[in-house]
């Protein structure tokens, strides 16, 4: 009889460089894929590709046009120009904004954090929400307060993201005047800092919970199923028949096998999350890069668009990330089969 | 007398819920368990024994609940005691230990901490973690099992099946139970594993003088470890007594049957049966190992799975490939069809070079080789007819619909079938009579070989001894040589000329039947043998006439 | 046939087909029921609700709302569902293709499925439409472009499923060529869950494209409900009606979507039952 030798620590020690370096390549590649694929699109616009760059706006004069030929090489052959694009990418030259008058790159950063605080809100608030109505779902299956649950469900899965914000305005801005209706901060106050985190908050809280609605019914419902199914298994009735009352049966040995899955979904739908926003950002006039997108896409400002794309492609490989990183903290399966 | 009595399970009844093919999963049961002894609760699937074990403790499904009749556990009824009265009871005084340890653990929960907690659950007064931590380390190392400390900090997964069947016991033992319920727990496991955990459980029960109530559905196992057996069918007693009586001196028909089914005790033929010539199916030197990528950094893993393997099977001669799990017989029986390829080696098949062949040569090969798979559930395509399953062979051959149809009724009836069956769907069969359309559909195509893997492992004991005998009797009339796939020594006795045993990808010995019984050659098939459930009790191949000789 | 007679007794399934048959009625109505172009300024402005002649109101430049809603329907009909036909083609031969040959072909198309995942989808969808012009085709083939990946990865799945089983090996073994065993054997039985996830991406294809339009990026010609809503976001305060009755237009349809998916997935996979062991 052979016992598995093994050295807990260490074995997933090399799963989470193994992991980091799996995740590093996984950045670079879809780096370099939507770097090329927004080469393509510049040049698959009808149109000069040097108007395109210039922003379409029609009034470019020639001198501006032939010093971005020059400088986008768009006179060379394609593989050329290609390498130029992906050398300038990597070095952080992701263009110019011509409507805007600054570099697409400062931008950017410039919108990022709104962004990140409004999509990372909303993801975490989506999760950790949805986790804990879907678990109580599951274990009280088949009660009202279950079909209840499936109603309010399916009502919010079913709704327009930008609709959902839109009626959250109307009730609680217009009609009942608790919270703004737009913007980040109000403006032309001053305020000591948490005063500011909480004005910060209470702007924050519409547009986070019209993003993260639509994937909290996802999640929930998800998690309902998989409660379900976790309780029918072998081991619970093990858990049983080890004298367990309930409640510590659902804490210890259903919630952390039933979540797996629904991390799992939380970060393939992290794409989507991050597409809702631009529509959120929009409704509320936050300033991130969706509302840039929107701004963008008005004035035909290509650069701009193609950097946003770019940004908030990073920004779901960093949730991608966190979902993994989740998921290994649960089961153990993953980092110790690799270290084996 | 009484203070002996453990379990008194009293004209138990359990309904299921409404709807189902029958109204009682267990109709007036009566049993006792005693202090210090083991009762073999014994019957196929759909006899209520596991039922009966789950009512004990409560633990039945939602649906499902006691009708009528008491159960009496140290003197109370139990079948009418308030929740608080049967968590005290569970994992305390009465423990329950199941049938498939991978799943029976959590399984991403160290096991050490699911023993603690199973301790954690009953002990009074209060322990301190520490004290619970010394504690497990003693039940896994009471359970037999070395370096109980990096053990208790492994996640079952890393486990093997035996090891893991073992922590359930050190669960099941934490709290020094008075009776124990084991739901067929060595059902899953392989032969010599299962003879460890019998072993373990026969040596616990008496260094604690434990009542032990054991369901299985193997008369090999009651005959090694039971003291008192009670015979169930279809929700009913039938038989009970000492296991002498029982196994001597049946009374009930069914129990009659079910001692005879049991594989390698109906005395086989010593008549030659004449094989002789060229190998029909000669291979030599297969290697196959799995790889599987393990993505971009880490190196992918690889698995042996043959390792140098040759074979040889003669006209009508019928070859068992017997070994556990990991022996490489399934990939050796896929290799035979072509199934997987092996990494080298070669397959002369009918004079030809069976591995060479490709395409539409292949395909107008294979059907000399035809399988039977281990589960008729997955092995039939639930939306299509089985009439039209058995036909589309020939039917790929050129043979015309009519004539096809009309040869797979006529199959249908030769394995046992009415002549309707052949327009129904699967689902409307049972097990057996699913692996019988199997037959049937492998036959369809006049093989000249017959590859069986696994095909009576998944069926009850007595189906199992039907099919057998239907494919003693195909065999002859269709002239077919068969390569028996099997972990179950037994039923390679009953049927096989010449056995192969097999271990970690290799072949370890081989022979005709009767020497690998009489005078094995490799430790690892003595120690097979040995393992084999009952051997004492019941013979081996080419015994005396009488199967019921106890060798004491 | 049993699956019919079996949905037709799934409650929330008919509850479904019944709102989803009043959209379609609707839809196919609408040249009757709104004989003038939605377009058309009939009425005054900022009507309310239950106006003579505007059941549902009026907008700003005075157009109808229940005529916008009714051709409406017929833009997120077509729409839905013709990028869901092109999503579902695309994603299922992907998905076949690497679930059946599996090895390099396999990892290459996940890959492939694996970034078009990770990129946000709208705003790749947004790029095609900007990029390419807002029309209906092209606003058709963005989100059918977005759209494909769930599918292929279900399909890779079940063929993965699939090839592995008995019953597929065992034709195989019968001599069947692989063409016939793919046709008869892996396609009907991984049917049923291509089935409802392509009826549910009907669905997310209707939200894409009403988000498209409610962001101005839709074809300028059609009334859409997005439109609509987007429209008349910066009068909200004065005239609720002009973004409410759209957006619970749009809300009925995907809910009735959804329940038709949901009970064309109970009736196609019965769960296996939780079969109580009477062992």
């Amino acid at each position: 009889m052979s016992i598995i030798a093994l050295d807990a620590k260490g074995g997933r020690g090399v799963a989470v460089v193994l992991a980091i370096a799996g995740w590093l390549a996984k950045f670079v590649a879809v780096v370099l894929v939507i770097a090329t694929f927004n080469f393509v699109l510049v040049h698959a616009a009808p149109g000069d590709p040097a108007q395109v760059i210039a922003g379409q706006s029609g009034s470019a004069d020639a001198k501006l046009l032939s010093q971005l030929r020059a400088e986008y090489g768009l006179d060379k052959p394609y593989p050329v120009q290609l390498a130029t694009y992906l050398k300038r990418i990597l070095t952080l030259d992701l263009g110019f904004s011509y409507r805007q008058q600054r570099p697409v790159l400062s931008l950017l950063l410039e919108r990022l954090p709104a962004t990140l605080l409004l999509t990372g809100t909303a993801f975490l608030l989506a999760l950790l929400v949805g986790v804990v109505l879907g678990t109580l779902a599951g274990v009280r299956a088949g009660t009202w307060s279950d079909t209840l649950f499936t109603v309010l469900s399916l009502l919010l899965y079913a709704m327009p993201v930008f609709w959902l914000g839109l009626m959250l305005v109307l009730l609680f801005s217009v009609k009942l005047e608790w919270l703004p209706a737009f913007g980040y901060v109000t403006i032309g106050v001053e305020m000591t800092p948490l005063q500011h985190i909480r004005d910060i908050a209470s702007h924050l809280l519409l547009p986070a919970v019209s993003l993260a609605a639509v994937y909290l019914a996802i999640y929930a419902r998800l998690m309902r199923s998989s409660v379900i199914e976790v309780t029918h298994q072998d081991f619970i009735k093990t858990a049983r028949a080890k004298g367990l009352k309930q409640p510590r049966i659902i804490a210890r040995h259903i919630l952390r096998n039933a979540i797996l899955p629904v991390v799992t979904v939380a970060g393939m739908q992290a794409g989507a999350l991050v597409g809702g926003a631009v529509v959120i950002e929009t409704v509320f006039a936050w300033p991130g890069l969706g509302r840039l997108t929107y701004d963008a896409v008005l004035q035909r400002d290509y650069p701009v668009m193609l950097g946003v794309f770019l940004a908030m492609s990073i920004i779901v490989i960093v949730l991608n990330l966190v979902t993994d990183a989740i998921y290994r903290l649960i089961d153990p399966r993953v980092s110790l089969r690799a270290a084996s | 007398m009484s203070e002996d009595l453990l379990l008194s399970v009293e004209n138990l009844s359990v309904a299921l819920p409404p709807g189902g093919d029958r109204g009682f999963a267990v109709e007036e049961v009566s049993l006792t368990v005693r202090r210090n002894e083991i009762v073999c609760l014994v019957g196929e699937s759909g006899s209520g024994k596991s039922i009966t074990a789950h009512a004990v403790l409560r633990l039945l499904p939602p649906n499902v609940a006691v009708a009528s009749g008491a159960i009496r556990f140290a003197g109370a009824d139990i079948a009418a005691a308030p929740e608080d009265t049967m968590r005290s009871l569970r994992g305390g005084a009465i423990s329950m230990i199941f049938q498939e340890p991978l799943s029976a653990l959590n399984p991403l929960a160290r096991v050490g901490d699911q023993i603690a907690e199973a301790i954690l659950m009953h002990a009074r007064p209060r322990t301190s973690r520490a004290e619970r931590a010394t504690r497990v380390l003693e039940l896994i190392a009471a359970v037999g099992l070395p370096d109980p400390s990096t053990l208790a900090r492994s996640y079952p997964f890393q486990l093997s099946g035996g090891q893991r069947q073992r922590i359930m016991i050190a669960m099941a033992m934490a709290n020094n139970p008075a009776l124990l319920l084991a739901d067929e727990p060595t059902t899953a496991l392989d032969v010599t594993t299962q003879k460890q955990i019998l072993t373990l459980i026969r040596q616990l029960q008496a260094e604690r003088g434990m009542g032990v109530l054991f369901i299985t559905h193997d008369f090999g196992v009651v005959a090694d470890i039971a003291d008192r057996v009670v015979v169930m069918r279809n929700g009913r007693v039938v038989e009970q007594g000492t296991v002498d009586e029982v196994l001597r001196a049946p009374k009930d028909a069914y129990t009659k049957a079910l001692i005879a089914a049991v594989p390698g005790t109906r005395p086989a033929s010593t008549a030659s049966r004449g094989i002789t010539g060229e190998p029909l199916l000669s291979a030599q030197g297969l290697n196959k190992t799995f790889v599987t990528r393990q993505g971009l950094f880490r190196p992918p893993r690889r698995v042996q799975a043959l390792r140098d393997v040759a074979l040889s099977l003669r006209p009508r001669e019928t070859v068992a490939v017997v070994g556990e799990s990991g022996s490489g017989k399934s990939t050796l029986g896929r290799i035979i069809m072509r199934l997987i390829e092996p990494d080298n080696g070669t397959v002369d098949f009918d004079g030809v070079n069976f591995l060479g062949l490709r395409g539409a040569q292949l395909r107008a090969a294979r059907r000399k080789v035809q399988i039977v798979f281990q589960d008729p559930f997955a092995a039939l395509d639930p939306r299509q007819k089985v009439g039209e399953a058995i036909a589309r062979g020939p039917m790929a051959y050129g043979v015309p619909a009519s004539e096809a149809m009309a040869d797979a009724k006529r199959l249908l009836a030769r394995v046992g079938l009415k002549d309707s069956a052949a327009g129904r769907y699967p689902h409307e069969f049972s097990g057996g009579q699913r692996q019988r359309i199997c037959i049937a559909r492998a036959l369809a195509l006049k093989p000249m070989v017959l590859v069986a893997d696994e095909a009576v492992s998944a069926l009850d004991v007595s189906v199992q001894a039907h099919i057998l005998a239907l494919l003693a009797e195909l065999r002859e009339e269709m002239n077919l040589a068969m390569l028996f796939i099997t972990h179950d020594l037994r039923v390679a006795a009953e049927i096989a000329d010449r056995i192969v045993v097999m271990r970690y990808g290799e072949i370890v010995e081989h022979g005709e039947t009767q020497s690998v019984f009489r005078s094995p050659r490799h430790a690892y098939t003595s120690a097979l043998l040995d393992a084999i459930p009952g051997r004492r009790l019941f013979a081996g191949p080419g015994a005396a006439a009488s199967a019921n000789v106890m060798i004491a | 046939m049993d699956t019919l007679k079996a949905f037709l007794r799934h409650p929330t399934g008919m509850i479904g087909l019944v709102i989803l048959v009043a959209v379609v009625a609707l839809a196919a109505t609408a040249p009757a029921l709104f004989p003038d172009d939605p377009w058309d300024m009939i009425g005054a402005p900022f009507q309310p609700p239950l106006s003579e002649g505007l059941w549902l109101g009026s907008d700003m430049l005075g157009r109808d709302v229940a005529a916008g809603i009714a051709y409406g329907a017929r833009v997120s009909l077509l729409i839905g569902v013709a990028s869901t036909l092109a999503a579902v083609f695309v994603g299922v031969v992907i998905g076949a293709i690497a679930g059946y040959f599996g090895g390099r072909v396999d990892e290459v198309m996940m890959r492939v499925t694996e970034l078009f995942q990770t990129i946000p989808g709208f705003i790749l969808a947004i790029l095609l439409v900007t990029t390419l012009g807002p029309t209906l085709t092209n606003v058709i083939v963005a989100i059918g472009a977005v759209s494909w990946p769930p599918l292929a990865r279900l399909t890779r799945a079940e063929f993965l499923r699939l090839r592995g089983r008995e019953f597929v090996q065992a034709a195989v073994c019968q001599g069947q060529p692989p063409f016939a065993v793919v046709l008869r054997h892996i396609l009907p039985n991984a049917i049923s869950p291509i089935i409802v996830t392509g009826s549910l991406t009907i669905a997310t294809a209707i939200l894409i494209e009403s988000a498209l339009s409610f962001m101005g990026l839709g074809d300028p010609n059609l009334m859409s409900w997005g439109f609509m809503i987007g429209a008349s976001r910066t009068v909200m305060r004065q005239a609720w009606w002009m973004s409410v009755f759209p957006g619970i237009a749009i809300l009925l349809t995907v809910l009735a979507i959804n329940l038709v998916g949901e009970g064309l997935n109970d009736t196609l996979n019965p769960r296996i039952a939780r079969r109580v062991r009477t062992a």
